[in-house]
């Protein structure tokens, strides 16, 4: 990134990652300048202040690396908060862009506090250069020393890009606000003290809170965690709120809220609850793996090309299958961090995050620990019930209703509302067969 | 190997057998650099024996020791070392290496030792805090250095490490790395929280411990950094830098905080403000309120001693400044452009179109600033300014957007006709449908024993359809749900120790599995029959209600066997369709089965008596079942139903008192007060047709409530709203109590509740503001009431802007005297203009003129001017 009004340089470090001429160490997919460098740059530092913030148990410290993808025409910044229950994403779209070509790749940025520094320094008037993936050093404007701190991705992050595309992939357009009213809303929100969950509705050309959901509505747990959005508020055309849909006695459900910016979109996804970060979420373990899908997945995984918006219709063409199961194989590929959705746009886009990610899938510990119990023979089912043997304790497992519930404590916790338990994954395994295959 | 190093191997393994630490450090530094790996393998052999308890002994140390001299490079050395600190830092945080250790590694080349020196350095950077890292490490870090003559490291680790353990001034003064290791300690996450720590420990503990030597004495850090500025030793220009970066950088507030009172403490001059100008315009736009607030101050010092600030780099900030939303620091930036505009050299077609962003400000106070600001200097303005300046109008409120378009001399515009937004009407929804199986029924019965309250005796809605749940499958088949129940584990029940056996659907589970026997069930809830409890307070009743149902259901699921329960609501409020209960009484006939008393009254308290030509066909179907029941229905549709009574001044419910078992014909009666919180939603599903009577019952208990409960109840306001009934003359006195009362938690169930009670036309809302101007909420720690300003601004900002001033026209008259103004009564009164102004209402507020009248310039006279002229002029157009 170069900050050209004094002649000096910032860089982007990349620190190695995949590109659509496979794997290089320094990818450089993207060199030209930003229309707007002061809405980037706070856009930017939003995206990398989730990353730096734990919203649950605020105490310990956090330090991780935005995630960078070149999808040909735009760039795309996502980080993940330290807690796992916030996911942020800019999108500099064309218009955000002046210049310079697209390239396709994924990689992490380091911003450390020189960059930080710098981003918070650049006026309105200072053209500002956007270079993902430069050979040389990273930092250039300070004379000080600067301070490289590389944090690999952990399991977690990995799991919650996996649960936050199929999470975000039931949502739609629930409510939309100009930019002032947005402002006007987002800062009247509660953020110190016990905060109920808060449900949100469109309430004539604004936004309302409610205790209570109500279909349309959508939740808005800890709002607290929204924080992030204020850097880019004075600059807001408009705020919309995506989410699934909801009924008056839905449980609190994940919720979207972008704003949408002079060439770019922040969104910021919240998790259910405070205490729940969307790698525990489980909604990848609803949609598990059929055979057919997992071939199906290898095919497509092959004609993704960096698209930002793989066109379901095109892809069901050149892959000879039918719409719905490239579908089913688009969320197969979500389940490893392979591809993303964008509420704003309905689509899926293709993202392959730079670590080796298998199957995420695989190091679910519920999907283990159901694994475990098939592996221990503890599953007997009987007509519309089954029985899980686990230690001293038996559940009941009833397979008539639409969702299987169970009578462990976890699943009366959570009614279904994060996924299956290992004792229903147990019996879906059993039913089906393949589970020992799996392993 | 010669003989001679043999015999020199033995040495050091005896010595080391033997614990002598001295001896073998002695033989350990003089170890032959190729025989290191032997000796560590025989001393990893040798400490792989030695028994667990010997884990701290000489011996031990002694082997700890002799494998450090084994290592053989810098790298493995580190970690040994690094092995051997944690093995200490486990047994004692103040523990460190042995003396010996030193002179083990005394023996080897400098350059070796060096790189050692900074390897152990950078494991500081992988500690937690500011100067952490592990005791026994950073104890023998400056001793290598000092042994190799290595270049000090200059990680941040180590920089920190350095900082903590620099001494005092005259240390600092003469330690040569105080100009490179400071600084980078100080861009470290955590040294602004350090510094503030150290600094208030010093003011609290300098008499007792600080050193008394004048040539090195020890002070704060913040001095410490300002004289070291002073004699030169740290660059005055890299401090400020440093904190200027810092500020920029943001963090939390502690940490932040340090450097913005450093700054102050090292005393800016003009020149080094001026030449930092965009820093501070780009704080004043972005840092949090405080820092702010400073770098305002900075900016103003440069206006007030002529020194500009560049027009183009003002009117950018500008604009970001005064689109905050804290109004003190818009107003006190307002001042600073009004200053700079008095001025020559700022020109005011760049300046005022940023003036105009204080247009769009919720303050109606903060719009009046900028547009006099504007004002005085529109006629220097340029075309093009003048065209913004017009284009940011529209966000002014509108008694003031009037005002402006008049002076500005362009066209009002167009005024849509007002209309108030408000929510659509919500009804109750159907209840959630009973769990029909085993499986569903157990499920049910595990989430309410693990329900978050350890109250398992708790009532929810989702309790009605378990309980009922459980009564269905035990009739269908109770062998298989007894041993599925009998498969759960069962939390501790609280209730129960306070009142064996407890209640709720645990404790009919408990019984159903035999872990509580029949016989253990009381005939009434204790605390409405001993002595202490006997004042029949209305949460005692409503609660035992609950009681006495469950334990009804308890006997009978395990004798009679219903197949299912009579009072289980239809609808979300507890409300039981009449169709449904004589299909319920029918199937009960059918089976010759009595209904349990409980039940059936509480399914009286809640059925829909029907309405119309239909009644008499309910009255002739329930009459016609034959069972006592049905005459008992019968009678009940052809009365007058639930009628609430007067009774010196309280509601009570005659007609339950006779025909009702108990506890329900307690609710005949008045009811006494209770410690007990509030709760609503039990009271509305107790009795769902009786909403006007239930807001009389819960405003005796707001109204007597001594001790500040945060208002709770006031949340599930809008469940009361939705339940059937008269809403009665107490609702208003109902709603203001709880816009006093209700803490942050319960907030938006207020405002949905005040909403949807407008939105049916059931709420007086000048009654409501008259009430409000009356509640009289105590502050009591650690419960602070919240601010009506805030709740009514909420709900202004949603479009119900009649409401809220309907509620200010009723509640102003009562703030407005003397000595009962509340805090904040400017900001009220400038709410309560835009209200009217935006709803285009008017009226006539008792008490407004003499404060108007009086002298003064404070925001409330102010404000109340601004109303009264808004009101005469609103009341002239009207007239005209």
């Amino acid at each position: 990134m170069t900050s050209t009004a004094d002649g000096s340089l910032v860089g982007l470090e990349t620190s190695g990652g995949r590109t659509a001429r496979g794997t290089q160490a320094h990818p450089r997919f993207f060199s030209g300048f930003l229309t707007d460098p002061r809405i980037a740059s706070a856009g930017l530092l939003a995206v990398a202040d989730v990353a730096a913030t734990r919203y649950y148990q605020p105490t310990l410290r956090n330090s991780l690396d935005p995630v960078v993808t070149g999808n040909g025409d735009r760039l795309r910044f996502e980080s993940f908060s330290g807690c796992c229950g916030v996911y942020a994403r800019l999108d500099v779209l064309r218009d955000g862009l002046d210049g310079g070509d697209i390239g396709h790749g994924t990689t992490n940025v380091d911003v450390n506090d020189p960059l930080r520094l710098a981003l918070s320094r650049i006026a309105a008037s200072d053209p500002l250069h956007l270079r993902v993936g430069p050979d040389e050093l990273a930092v250039t404007t300070l004379d000080g020393p600067l301070v490289e701190k590389k944090v690999p991705l952990p399991q977690r992050w990995l799991r919650g890009f996996a649960e936050a595309q199929v999470i975000a992939s039931a949502f739609e357009l629930r409510a939309e606000v100009p930019g002032g009213d947005a402002v006007r809303f987002l800062r009247s929100l509660p953020t110190r003290g016990r905060v109920a969950d808060l449900w949100v509705v469109p309430a004539g050309r604004t936004l309302r809170t409610t205790s209570r959901p109500a279909p349309g509505a959508v939740c808005l747990p800890g709002p607290a965690r929204l924080a992030a959005l204020e850097r880019v508020l004075r600059h807001a055309r408009a705020l919309r709120l995506y989410g699934p849909a909801v009924t008056s006695g839905s449980a609190p459900v994940a919720g979207a809220w972008e704003v949408a910016l002079p060439g770019m979109r922040l969104t910021v996804m919240l998790s259910p609850q405070v205490s729940r970060g969307f790698s525990g979420e489980g909604s990848v373990l609803e949609s598990l793996a059929t055979p057919e899908a997992e071939t199906d997945a290898d095919l497509i995984s092959v004609l993704l090309a960096w698209e930002p918006r793989i066109d379901v219709g095109d892809l069901a063409v050149q892959a000879g299958l039918t719409t719905e199961r490239v579908r089913a194989a688009l969320a197969q590929l979500g389940t490893a961090g392979r591809v993303g959705y964008d509420a704003a746009e309905a689509a899926y886009f293709h993202r392959e995050l730079p670590y080796r990610v298998g199957r995420t899938e695989l190091h679910n510990p519920r999907l283990r620990d159901a694994r475990a119990l098939v592996g221990a023979g503890a599953v007997t089912v009987d007509g519309d019930t089954a029985t899980v043997r686990s230690r001293d304790s038996v559940y009941l497992v009833n397979l008539s209703g639409k969702v299987m519930g169970c009578t462990c404590a976890w699943w009366a916790g959570h009614r279904g509302g994060r996924g299956p338990c290992k004792h229903v994954l147990a019996v879906r395994m059993t039913i089906r067969g393949d589970a020992t295959d799996d392993c | 190997m010669t003989a001679e190093r043999m015999d020199y191997h033995e040495a050091l393994l005896d010595a080391v057998r033997a614990g002598d630490l001295d001896l073998t450090g002695t033989l350990a530094r003089k170890l032959h650099d190729a025989d290191r790996k032997k000796i560590l393998a025989a001393i990893r052999k040798f400490v792989s024996a030695l028994p667990p308890d010997q884990a701290g002994s000489p011996a031990f140390t002694a082997a700890e020791l002799a494998g450090l001299a084994g290592q053989a490079t810098p790298a493995a050395a580190t970690q040994w070392l690094v092995a051997m600190g944690r093995r200490r830092q486990r047994h004692s945080w103040y523990s460190l290496m042995p003396a010996e250790s030193l002179d083990v590694l005394s023996g080897r080349d400098p350059a070796w030792l060096g790189e050692l020196a900074h390897l152990l350095a950078a494991e500081l950077d992988k500690g937690k805090g500011f100067g952490g890292g592990q005791r026994p490490i950073n104890h023998l870090i400056r001793p290598l250095i000092r042994m190799s003559g290595c270049a000090t490291p200059t990680n941040p680790g180590y920089a920190a490490l350095w900082m903590v353990n620099s001494g005092g001034l005259g240390d600092l003064r003469a330690a040569p790395e105080t100009a490179t290791l400071l600084p980078i300690a100080l861009e470290m996450e955590g040294a602004g929280a350090y510094i503030e720590g150290h600094d208030k420990g010093y003011v609290e503990g300098a008499e007792k411990h600080g050193s008394k030597d004048p040539a090195n004495p020890s002070l704060p850090w913040k001095e410490k950094l300002v004289r070291l500025t002073e004699s030169g030793e740290l660059g005055r220009a890299v401090l400020i830098d440093l904190c200027v970066g810092r500020l920029l950088r943001g963090g939390r507030p502690y940490e932040v905080r340090c450097f913005r009172s450093l700054l102050e403490s090292l005393r800016l001059t003009d020149d080094d403000i001026a030449t930092r100008a965009t820093d501070w315009a780009r704080l004043a736009a972005d840092a949090d309120a405080p820092t702010a607030s400073a770098a305002m101050g900075f900016l103003r010092r440069m206006v007030d001693a002529e020194r500009p600030v560049d027009g183009d780099l003002l009117a950018d900030a500008s604009r970001d400044i005064l689109a905050r939303p804290e109004k003190a620091l818009v107003r006190t930036h307002l001042v600073l452009l009004g200053r700079a505009l008095d001025q020559d050299g700022y020109p005011p077609s760049e300046l005022l179109p940023a003036v105009a962003v204080a247009f769009g400000h919720e303050d109606g106070a903060v719009q009046e600033q900028a547009w006099k600001i504007v004002a005085r200097h529109l006629a220097a303005v340029d075309a093009a300014a003048r065209t913004r300046i017009v284009e940011a109008v529209p966000a002014l409120t509108p008694d003031l957007r009037d005002k402006v378009t008049a002076d500005l001399g362009v066209a009002e515009p167009a005024d849509e006709p007002y209309r108030e937004t408000l929510p659509p009407i919500s009804s109750p929804v159907r209840a959630a449908a009973t769990p029909l199986t085993v499986a569903e029924v157990v499920q049910g019965v595990v989430a309410e024993c693990a329900a978050d309250s350890p109250d398992a005796a708790a009532w929810t809605e989702d309790s009605e359809r378990i309980l009922d749940g459980l009564v269905r499958v035990a009739h269908r088949d109770r062998a298989a749900l007894t041993e599925a129940l009998g498969t759960l584990t069962y939390p501790y029940d609280w209730t129960a120790q306070d009142e064996p056996p407890g209640a709720g659907v645990a404790l009919v589970a408990k019984v159903l599995v035999g872990k509580v026997g029949i016989d253990e069930l009381p005939a009434l809830p204790r605390r409405l029959t001993d002595p202490p409890y006997r004042a029949m307070d209305g949460e005692t009743i409503i609660r035992g209600v609950w009681q006495m149902r469950t334990w009804e259901v308890a006997r009978r699921i395990t004798t009679d066997m219903p197949p299912f329960l009579l009072a289980t609501p239809s609808w979300s409020t507890g409300a039981v369709d009449a169709d449904v209960l004589v299909d319920r009484l029918a199937a009960y006939a059918r089976l010759n089965l009595p209904a349990g008393s409980a039940d059936f009254d509480q399914a009286l308290l809640r059925v829909r008596i029907p309405q119309g030509p239909d009644r008499e066909q309910f009255v002739a179907a329930a009459a016609g079942l034959g069972t006592p029941e049905g005459a008992r229905l019968a009678d009940w549709f052809s009365g007058e139903g639930l009628q609430p009574v007067e009774e010196d001044d309280r509601l009570v419910l005659p007609v339950v008192r006779e025909t009702f078992t108990d506890p329900f014909r307690r609710l005949g009666d008045k009811l006494g007060w209770s410690y007990d919180a509030l709760e609503l939603p039990r009271w509305v599903s107790t009795l769902p047709l009786l909403r006007g009577y239930v807001a009389a019952q819960s405003l005796w208990r707001g109204a007597c409530s001594h001790h500040g409960e945060g208002g709770q109840w006031a949340g599930d306001l809008p469940l009361l709203v939705q339940a059937d009934g008269s809403i009665g003359p107490c609702i208003e006195a109902v709603v203001a109590e709880g816009l006093a009362r209700a803490g942050e938690a319960a907030r938006p169930g207020v405002v949905e509740g005040l909403l949807q009670l407008v939105a049916r036309g059931e709420l007086d809302t000048v009654r409501c503001g008259a009430h409000l101007s009356q509640v009289n909420v105590p502050r009591l720690r650690p419960f602070t009431p919240p601010e009506v300003l805030d709740v009514l601004s909420e709900v202004a900002r949603t479009g119900a802007y009649a409401t809220v001033w309907g509620i200010l026209l009723g509640a102003l008259p009562g703030l407005l005297p003397e000595g009962r103004r509340p805090r904040q009564l400017g900001a009220l009164l400038s709410l309560a203009v835009e209200c009217a102004s935006r709803c285009g209402e008017t009226g006539s507020i008792t008490g407004l003129d003499a404060v108007a009248d009086s002298k003064g310039s404070s925001q409330t006279i102010k404000q109340a001017r601004r109303l009264r002229d808004y009101l005469t002029r609103a009341a002239e157009r009207v007239s005209s």
